[in-house]
Parts: C-alpha cells; structure tokens; sequence
C-alpha cells in the first residue's frame, strides 16, 4: 500500500500545482491572495521535486523467500556501473 | 467347396492387427468431430473428410506434450498407428503426434487463447490500469542474465536519479517458465513495493517467446493489482502477455523509455509550473510597484512626504535651540555653583551692611512722618463730611458748623466749625504768632 499512498499524494500535490497555475492565469485575483497561492505554489513544486529524487538510485535482485515474503539481494553485475560511456554522456548532458 | 477357416473374434482381430501393422506410422489430415475428453485426460475424436470418417485417441500420456486445444472443425494432421480396439474390434488410430493443418501448433495455440481471452474481456481497454504519474520504484520480471535487463539498464543508465529498480529473478524460456512468471506476478502485486512491474525478454523464435504467450501468465498479468508494462522479443513479435499487459512496449528499451519519459516528463512540467506561477505574480508585484511609485510621485501625494520633512525639520530646529537654551542655564548654574564658595563667605558681611542701611533709612524715614510732626504738638485736622478723610488745607474748603476731626498725637477731637477767616497762606507759624485754633 506504502507505494500506492506515495503515488497518490505525488498525483495530487502536482494537481494542486496545476489548478494554481490555472487560477493564476484565468483570474485577476486580489495581490494577497495571488501571493499566497504563489507560497503554496512554490512549497508544492518543492515536495514534487523532493519526491522525484528522494529515491535512491539503485539496482536489486527481489524475490520470495520460503514464506512468500520478499527478500532483497545485490545484483552484483549490473552494467551500468561498469559503464565509462555513460560517465562520459553524462559529462556532456550537463555542459 | 473350400470352407473358409473359422476364427475366433480375438484370433481375428489380432491377425489383422497384424496385417495393419504396415500402418504403424502412418499420418492422416482430416476435420476434427464428435471430441471428447475423459476424466483421466485421454482425448477421443473423430476425423472426417467429404465421405468417410475415422476414430482417433490421443492417450494422456501423448496429450501432454499439446500446446493447443483440439476442437471440432479443426484440420488436423494426425499422426500414428492404425489398429483395431480389441475389446470393441473398432477401427481407430491411435494417435502419437497432432498438428493443425496449415498453420503450426503454436501459431494455433496462440490463436486459441488469444480468442478465447478477447471473449472474457481481458484486453479491453477498460479494464487497463493508467500508469502512474511516475514509476519510481520499477520491479522488472525478466531473466538477470539476459538481454532485456542489459538493454534496460543501458537505458536508464544515464538518466537514472530517482528510480530504483528491482530485478525479479525468473527464467524466460523453457518449461518451468511460464509458472515462475506468474508466481513473480503474483508475489509482486501481493507485496505493492513497487509502482510498475516490467515484463522482458529479448527476441528469440516463437517457440522462446512461448511462455509469454501461456494463459497462466497471460492470467497473472490480468490480476496484478499494480500497473504492468510488457517488453517481450523484438518489434514485430506480439505476445499475449503484450495484449494483457496495461501498455505494450516494442521492446525492452522502448519499456524503460516509457518509464524515464515519464519522470522527466513530470520534473519538465513541475518547473514549468514554478516558471510560470513566478512569471505571474512577479509581474503583477511590478505592476503594482510600478503604480504605486507613480502615485507617490504625483502631486497631490507628494505633498505630504515634503510636508512632513518641513515639520521634522522645524522640529528639529526647534529641539536644537532648546538644547543651547538648556545648556547655556546650565552652564550659568554650573559657573555660579562654582562661584558659590566666595559669595557664601561674604553673606554675613553683606547682611550688616543692609542692616546698617536699613536704620539710616528708618531714621529719614522718621524724620519725615506726619506722626513725628504730630509728637511736636501739632494737629492735622481732616474733613468728616466726605468718606475718607481729607486734610483741610484752606479754610474755603469747609463751612461754619460743619463737623471736622482733629488729629493730635494720641487721640482724636470731633469738632465744629464756629467761625472761619479768610487769608493767605499761611507762613509756617512765626513765634510771636498763637496757632490758630
């Protein structure tokens, strides 16, 4: 469920954000009230931005155990950490 | 006459099973009818052509190997030995191998489920679950030493911030593998860690990709309570699975694109918002700044702010000069105080001085007073006739019988005129002179 509930406060944190965005752009609103939902804007793209990163990246093996739970292992050869090429990609994304 | 030999039933039956022996291995094509299956699994069917038709039995333990599902009006190839049923001296072949005619088993069995899973609404649209907004946490059902898991993590590989993913070990050819794929289905939809499940495999022939087309899995991707993407074989390869599955991917790349555009496709739509909410109200901070200043530089507003810069100013003036006013008392106090050594000395002195003065003042001051005249026995006489009393100075000033009072040293007299005389001033009195009275 953990997941799910994640998903679904992300969904609407980023709904939120685009009915500001929309009430901003449609509607000559009072200074105050545009510079709160301004405030509440900026705190939503935040949690948004802070949700899209906060996991951290990283390759596993998952299976069941004899009880059907799960059970987490390394994946020990993943290739991507092999990769001198995609270091290198990523240099020059960033430039 | 030769009498033909009498044979009893079995002796026969088994003759011409011998006979029918040159049919051992022998393959018939003809349309499938009147099919059923026993309990124990054995299969008993009729083929027919336009004119004659045959038993056939597929015993369980042929049966097994079947990847489609006999049915009446299917053409088959039927492969096996003709012989006579002992027990019932029927005629029947005893089936070793079935195939569909035309097309290959597999392409047949894939048909079938396909059909039969389309009438059970299991690819309609409707029931396809969205993916979410997005998949973060990506569990992939795959083989850990194939293809598809390399092809996917060279993709994620450099634009991977933000995602985990988790490699549901299973193997994806074979036997075994149809189950081992439904089993991971149903631990991962069980379990809700993740956000997708991805289904891989590389390319391979029909018969590798088989079990992405078994109805067990086609079943567990059905049921999973989490939103599922297949990556199976290449482009052109169509698995059940894919139909099945919430979004169809062409491959195992193409399923990892899916899950990456999503990601930056949000973060791209996150800062735009921002840019877009901060443009807004920006500007309408500086337009009201804009205004604001405007008004403030006009006239009728202006004059306040120099009005009171005046009034401070003067206020300032003011406090100013009230500070040197107070300092300069002070300054005299404190000059005075410092001074006050010598002056308190000579008080004393100064008091004597005064004293001495204060006498001589009294004495003239005596010298002058009518009292003092009065002690040398002279008299004032005043008139009564007026409320305050008046110094008669000239005898036309009263007439004969008016009351007058006298004043002498101690004492008064009430008196009355008797008689006046007229005259000139009097010469203060000579010796030889009475004073009149």
């Amino acid at each position: 469920m953990a997941a799910r509930t994640r998903t679904n406060e992300f969904e609407k944190s980023f709904q939120q954000l685009e009915k500001i965005v929309q009430r901003l752009e449609g509607e000559e609103l009072p200074l105050d009230e545009s510079l709160q939902l301004f405030e509440e804007g900026i705190r939503l793209s935040r949690f948004c931005h802070q949700r899209l990163e906060e996991v951290e990246k990283k390759i596993e093996l998952i299976l069941a155990d004899a009880k059907g739970q799960p059970k987490v292992e390394p994946f020990e050869d993943a290739p991507v950490d092999d990769g001198e090429d995609e270091d290198d990609d990523l240099e020059l994304d960033s430039e | 006459m030769n009498a033909p030999r009498v044979f009893t039933v079995s002796e026969l039956i088994r003759q011409v099973n011998l006979d029918l022996f040159r049919y051992n291995d022998i393959a018939v094509e003809g349309e499938v009818t009147n099919y059923t299956r026993s309990a124990a699994g054995h299969s008993y069917f009729s083929i027919k052509d336009t004119r004659s038709q045959m038993k056939v039995v597929l015993f369980v333990t042929n049966a097994r190997f079947l990847r489609f599902k006999i049915e009446n009006g299917l053409q088959l190839i039927v492969r096996g030995r003709l012989a006579i049923y002992e027990q019932k001296g029927d005629f029947q072949l005893n089936a070793t191998s079935v195939e569909p005619a035309g097309l290959g088993a597999l392409q047949l069995a894939f048909e079938q489920l396909k059909k039969r899973l389309a009438e059970e609404g299991l690819f309609d649209a409707a029931r396809k679950k969205p993916l979410p907004m997005f998949p973060q946490r990506i569990a992939v059902v795959t083989s850990p030493t194939g293809a598809a898991i390399r092809d996917i993590l060279h993709v994620l590989g450099r634009r991977f911030a933000g995602l985990s993913l988790q490699i549901y070990p299973v193997r994806v050819q074979g036997p075994t593998a149809a189950r081992e794929i439904a089993a991971a289905l149903k631990h991962l939809s069980r379990w809700e860690l993740h956000d997708v499940i991805l289904i891989c495999r590389g390319g391979g022939s029909l018969e590798d990709l088989w079990p992405f087309n078994e109805e067990v899995v086609a079943r567990a991707v059905a049921a999973s309570t989490i939103p599922t993407i297949s990556g199976v074989g290449h482009e052109t390869d169509f698995t059940i699975c894919d139909l099945v599955a919430d979004l169809r991917a062409p491959t195992p790349s193409a399923a990892a694109e899916i899950v990456i555009r999503a990601k930056s496709d949000v973060c791209t739509h996150v800062d735009y918002s921002v840019r877009r909410i901060r443009h807004i109200v920006e500007g309408r901070v500086r337009n009201y700044r804009h205004e604001l200043r405007h008004l403030a530089s006009s006239d009728r507003l202006g004059i306040l702010p120099r009005r009171i810069a005046a009034q401070r100013e003067r206020l300032q003036r003011r406090r100013m000069s009230l500070y040197r006013l107070l300092e300069g008392r002070a300054r005299l106090l404190r000059r005075r105080l410092e001074a006050t050594n010598e002056p308190l000395a000579r008080f004393p002195r100064r008091i004597g001085t005064l004293r001495h003065q204060l006498q001589g003042v009294a004495a003239t001051l005596e010298a002058v007073s009518p009292l003092s005249v009065l002690s040398r026995g002279y008299a004032i006489a005043f008139s009564r006739k007026k409320k305050h009393r008046v110094p008669i100075l000239d005898s036309n000033a009263v007439a004969v019988g008016e009351p007058i009072e006298v004043q002498l040293k101690r004492g008064q007299l009430l008196c009355t005129v008797d008689g006046k005389s007229m005259g000139v001033e009097s010469v203060w009195p000579s010796v030889n002179r009475e004073p009149e009275l």
